[in-house]
Formats: structure tokens, C-alpha cells, sequence
């Protein structure tokens, strides 16, 4: 793997909408980050929060209202369409009217800003193309027609298709929200080795925390209040950033499930004993109906002492009771 | 497979074309045919007239605006992203035909009922009309284009377009002499045999213009199928490339509207028939198809409306909505056989 340079940095931007030459809508002001190349870099946030606005201010289709991006050591003023297009591609959620095109010319129109005049592509061209199809999994498909194509097969043409832009940054636009979750995982995977085996510079908008803190090598976090964070996923969850992502106070991320959860409001305690894999699920089922895990017996109302995956034993006052599943913890705890 | 539908599609061009020929009211025969296209001046002067005056300029005539028409349609259906967008639904040639009624009914008397367009300038004058016309509506439905998102919106935007030119044609039409009025009305009516032998150069070298500069789009246009923003993102400037869109429609719909009368449903059906045909929506492919199957249908078009052996003539916008609308049907019905199901 080779050593990762920062390939795109924002200082100080205010992204927002222009109407005319007036702003008429500011969503941040004064973020900074960068982007580094090798590293996929995950952008999370609440809806409203600006992921879109963002990633339009950077790609270049939004001017940005103050401050500067530069890409490469260049602000990114000073590259034209056309060297904008080399340097930054898009993988996007719009559909066009792609449905009676084959898998191989979508892929093939990543070479647009290469080719003459009238877009013939040279052997150097279809080269190419055929990697990418190769990189990312869909060259099989490679004659197949785009409607005839899964949600996740569309969306590893059109990563194809970034790939045959040759640009050093990739940007996409939640480019799993529409996938189920083997898609979800095998985009993710196909993005990350993306990044270190072709070195390149990859962000992309999600709302899939689960997999965005598995394989992202750095998170930017975006809320509506605090403006942006940046880091690696362990260091924003033990700082309690990403906690404040959604300043909501009742969901809160924990640390335990690598999820946000609702902290029930009555806070009855029950504490649990024994593996802790299934004490893990005990806990969530516990959460459903309002209850807390405390490690205290004190303060609990009752224990649960797990001998095995169906036999729990429930300790409540000086009474033991036997349970032999999980329906049955869930059956004494909602009369308590 | 795609070179012998191609080669298939120059066959049933030339077969079509030398069936206009030599099919026609007056039943003349292929010998005399041939003789008089070799202008060896053997054959009655009658004959001669009919195919050199009438039948040749006619053929060509619908040959041209056929692949105008089909052509503007696609370029309008790829530009909005929408299947059923076409010049005749979005109003355009509704605008060329207000464009030619102002200059018909109003000036009608100085330059003549279209049958009476014999000078230059008032070939000149009712094009130019035409053209403004078209441009005037295709302006309109750009401007709106950027305020309205949503395609279907844009269409029904472009139908009320087309009822308010319509209406404004009413409107001029009680004005004018009973004469003039006729005369739009045979205009309207579509037909392929205004176009003299003599005014077929301008007529054939306007077309040639607007078609090539479609042909030069071809790369652009198909990185708009991605959508705007990955054109956008390809480096393709989508504002210059509507602009030109704009120019090369305003010019095949103005000017084949200004000779033929606005004909409906080419510009909307064609480009079914050839994605049907060719599978495909890579411009590369699906414009010259469109063009071809253009010029194909309306040579088609104007052997039936001319009924070979009778001596009436079918209107010839009665034949193309005849061929057009089922074809416009079935594309609504089986919108899944296009994706090459």
C-alpha cells in the first residue's frame, strides 16, 4: 500500500445556495477537512444536515459561497469542465434514461472526457472499460441491459463507470440506500479495495452507520448545529462526537451495540449474568420492553443468569424462576 | 446484426422512394419511368412533367422531412427525458404553424395562399415565420424547463402551448379572407407536395444543415441519458448543449412545417419504431436509425395518401396518425419491451 497524500482539502467553505449573486440559503459555514488518497471516507449526518449540498459544493456543480477547496495542491477554480471531469467522478441515485443501454456503453461513457469528437473509443479505451467491469464484478454483465440489472449490479456499473473516468476522487451519493444488506456489505468491500488497491480518494454519503464504522478509514461528521467532524470511526465514538451527531436526548450511540438505541424513559434495572453473546441479545430484548442493564444487583429488580442459549434462570427478590427461551424472559419481565 | 438492419433500412429507403415514382394517379409505366429519369425526351411531355415536377420533388420532399421530423423528435424525447415528448405534443409546430398563419392570413394577399407561394421572398418570409414561430414556443418550454422538475409537468406545460397558439390561430383565422383561410387549412392538412422542383435545393440543403448539426451531438447527447448531473460531471456543458438542441429542432421542425404543414406524430412515433427496431438507445446508433426509419415512414405515408391508381388524395395527416397513434399505444402498453426484455 503506498503512502496516502491528501488529495483534496477544504478550508474555511461556506456552502450554501446562491440565487442571482445573493446567498440565499447558507447551510454551513467555516468547515474544513480533507480527503486522503488510498482512504475511503464515509460523510454522516441527519437528513437536512447538508450531505448533498456538500458533496455538490465539492464536486464543482455548486459554487461554494467562501473559502476554498483545493484539489491536488490547485484550488479548484482554476481547473476547467473538462479537467474537472478527470480529476472528480460521480456515482449518483438518478436513473436517467439508461434503460435500453448496455452495461458495457454506461461503463464505456466514463471516457467522455478522453475521447474526440464523436466518442470513438480506442483499444486503449476499451481496455480499460474492461478493467473497470473486471474491478468491480460486473463483467459478466457486461451485455446486459441496465433495466435488466439488480439495484446493486446498477450501482457496480455505474462505480465502473467512475472507475473509467480514471479520476483520483470519487464521489458518491448514498450509493447504498436503495440495496439490501449483502449489496450493502459488497459495495462497501468493493469500495474499500478500491481505495487502497487503486489508491484512490473515495467519499461517499450514507445513513448505513453499521457499515460506514466497519470499513470507513476516516468519517466526517456532518450535523445541522456543530458544523463538520473529522476523524477515524474509534476515535469519534470514545471522544462522544458521533454521540452528538444527532443531538437528540434520548437517542444516544452505544458504545456496546455500535448503534444509536432509545434509552427507555422508566429506566426499570435488571442485570444479567453469564456469556456475554447472548447476554448482548438479552439486553436488546430487554431495551424493547423498557428496561436498562446494570452490572450493579443491588440496584436491579431481578437477574438473569445465563446457563445456556435456552436456559436462563431469573432471580427476583428470594424467588428463582426457570426460563427455557428467550419468549419466556420476555414473558416474565413485561409483568414486573 | 446491426450493419444488415442498417443495410435493410437503405434497401426499404430506395424501394419506397422508386415506388413513389412510378405509383402515382396516373398510371404511367417503369420503362417511361427510367426514360424520363435519364431525360432522354422520348415520352409525352405530360408524363414527363408529372414525374420530373411532381413525383420526384414530392419523393424527396417526404424523404427529407421525414428524417427532419423523426430526428427533432428524438432529440426533444433525449433532452427531456421523456418518451413522449415530440414537436407536434410539445406545440412546436403548433408555433411554426402561428409563425406561417401570420404570415398567410395576414399578408396572405401580397404573398400569395401556400399553393400561391411561387416568389422567393414568400418562401422566404412564411420559413422564416415558421421558424421564429417554433422558436418562440421552444424558447418557452426551455425557460420553463428550468422552473418546472418534473417532465410530465413540462409536456402538459407544452400542450397548453400548443391549444394557446392554436387559439390565437382561430383568432386570425376570423379575420382574414375566406381565401387565405382555405388556404391555411389545406396547409394544415400535411402535405408533402408543396415543395417545387425548384425550391428543393433550399429546401434539402436546410434540412441537411439541421440533421448534421444533430449528428454532431451525437456524443453529448448520450451522456445526458445518465442524467444532467453526470453529464454535467463528463464535462459535457449541458446549457450550450440545449441551446444547440434548441437550434437544430427550430430548424427541421420550422422549415418542414413551413413547406409541408405541421405532420403529426413522426417526431413522436419514429423514434419508438427504430428503438424497437435496433434495441438500443445509444445515440450512436438510434440517430441514424431514427433519421432512416423517418425518411422510410414518410415516403410510406405519402404513396398511400397520394392512392396510387385514384385520382384523391387521402390527407396525409389523416395516414400519419393512422400509423402513429397505435404505435404511440404500444409503446404506453409495452414500455418493458424497449428495455430489450
Amino acid at each position: 500500500m503506498t503512502e496516502s497524500t491528501t488529495v483534496l482539502s477544504a478550508r474555511n467553505i461556506n456552502i450554501g445556495y446562491l440565487k442571482g449573486n445573493k446567498i440565499c440559503k447558507l447551510v454551513h459555514e467555516n468547515i474544513s477537512f480533507t480527503l486522503k488518497s488510498g482512504e475511503l471516507t464515509s460523510l454522516l449526518g441527519p437528513n437536512g444536515a447538508g450531505k448533498s449540498t456538500l458533496l455538490r459544493s465539492i464536486s464543482g456543480s455548486q459554487p461554494l459561497l467562501k473559502g476554498s477547496i483545493t484539489i491536488n495542491g490547485r484550488d479548484i477554480s482554476q481547473y476547467n469542465r473538462q479537467s474537472l471531469s478527470r480529476l472528480i467522478s460521480l456515482v449518483l441515485t438518478d436513473r436517467g434514461f439508461t434503460d435500453s443501454l448496455r452495461v458495457e456503453e454506461v461503463v464505456g461513457m466514463g471516457r467522455h472526457p478522453y475521447t474526440g469528437f464523436f466518442g470513438r473509443l480506442s483499444s486503449n479505451d476499451e481496455k480499460i472499460i474492461e478493467k473497470a467491469m473486471r474491478d468491480t464484478g460486473i463483467y459478466e454483465k457486461k451485455d446486459s441491459y441496465i433495466s435488466d440489472l439488480s439495484d446493486g449490479e446498477r450501482q457496480k456499473a455505474m462505480i465502473a463507470k467512475a472507475l473509467t473516468q480514471e479520476s483520483d476522487i470519487i464521489i458518491l451519493d448514498e450509493p447504498t440506500s436503495f440495496l439490501d444488506i449483502i449489496s450493502r456489505i459488497e459495495i462497501n468491500n468493493l469500495l474499500r479495495k478500491l481505495a487502497r488497491e487503486n489508491n484512490k480518494t473515495i467519499l461517499l454519503s450514507t445513513h448505513d452507520l453499521e457499515q460506514a464504522l466497519i470499513s470507513s478509514d476516516k468519517l466526517l461528521l456532518l450535523s445541522r448545529t456543530e458544523g463538520i467532524r473529522e476523524g477515524i470511526p474509534e476515535d469519534l465514538i470514545f471522544s462522544g462526537e458521533l454521540d452528538k451527531l444527532f443531538s437528540h436526548n434520548r437517542i444516544n450511540f452505544n458504545i456496546k451495540a455500535g448503534s444509536f438505541v432509545m434509552t427507555p424513559d422508566c429506566g426499570k434495572m435488571i442485570s444479567i449474568t453469564g456469556n456475554e453473546d447472548t447476554a448482548h441479545w438479552i439486553e436488546n430484548l430487554i431495551r424493547r420492553y423498557g428496561f436498562i442493564r446494570v452490572d450493579d444487583n443491588d440496584k436491579s429488580l431481578c437477574e438473569i443468569m445465563i446457563n445456556d442459549n435456552n436456559n436462563f434462570l431469573i432471580r427476583y427478590g428470594n424467588a428463582v424462576k426457570e426460563a427455557g427461551s428467550f419468549e419466556e424472559i420476555k414473558e416474565f419481565i413485561i409483568k414486573l | 446484426m446491426k450493419k444488415s438492419l442498417f443495410f435493410i433500412l437503405s434497401l426499404l429507403i430506395i424501394l419506397l422512394f422508386w415506388l413513389n415514382l412510378i405509383w402515382g394517379s396516373v398510371n404511367i409505366p417503369v420503362s417511361s419511368v427510367i426514360n424520363i429519369l435519364s431525360l432522354s425526351g422520348e415520352e409525352k411531355s405530360s408524363w414527363e412533367f408529372i414525374i420530373l415536377h411532381s413525383r420526384l420533388p414530392q419523393a424527396f420532399t417526404a424523404m427529407l422531412a421525414g428524417a427532419a421530423l423523426a430526428c427533432s423528435g428524438l432529440l426533444l424525447q433525449t433532452i427531456f427525458n421523456n418518451p413522449l415528448a415530440g414537436p407536434s405534443i410539445l406545440g412546436i409546430d403548433a408555433g411554426a404553424g402561428l409563425g406561417v398563419a401570420v404570415t398567410m392570413l395576414m399578408f396572405g394577399g401580397t404573398i400569395g395562399g401556400i399553393a400561391g407561394i411561387s416568389t422567393f421572398s414568400g418562401y422566404l418570409a412564411v420559413i422564416l415565420s415558421a421558424f421564429i414561430g417554433a422558436g418562440l414556443i421552444l424558447g418557452a418550454i426551455i425557460f420553463f424547463s428550468t422552473i418546472i422538475r418534473s417532465n410530465l409537468m413540462l409536456l402538459i406545460t407544452g400542450i397548453m402551448m400548443g391549444y394557446l397558439t392554436s387559439a390565437l390561430v382561430s383568432i386570425l383565422n376570423f379575420f382574414s379572407s375566406e381565401q387565405n383561410v382555405f388556404a391555411y387549412t389545406m396547409w394544415g392538412m400535411g402535405d408533402f407536395s408543396s415543395v417545387s422542383l425548384q425550391m428543393l435545393p433550399g429546401f434539402a440543403i436546410l434540412i441537411v444543415i439541421g440533421l448534421i448539426l444533430a449528428l454532431t451531438l451525437i456524443k453529448p447527447l448520450n451522456g445526458i441519458l445518465l442524467g444532467e448531473r453526470y453529464a454535467e460531471n463528463l464535462g459535457i456543458n449541458v446549457r450550450l448543449l440545449r441551446i444547440l438542441i434548441f437550434i437544430s429542432t427550430g430548424i427541421l421542425t420550422a422549415v418542414t412545417t413551413a413547406f409541408c404543414g405541421p405532420v403529426s406524430f413522426i417526431g413522436l412515433a419514429v423514434p419508438h419504431v427504430a428503438r424497437m427496431i435496433f434495441r438500443t438507445s445509444n445515440n450512436k446508433i438510434l440517430m441514424p436509425s431514427t433519421i432512416m426509419c423517418g425518411a422510410i415512414i414518410c415516403l410510406l405515408c405519402n404513396l398511400i395518401s397520394n392512392c396510387p391508381g385514384y385520382s384523391y388524395t387521402i390527407p396525409l395527416n389523416a395516414i400519419t396518425a393512422l400509423i402513429g397513434a397505435p404505435i404511440i399505444i404500444y409503446v404506453i402498453v409495452s414500455q418493458r419491451k424497449l428495455r430489450g426484455n
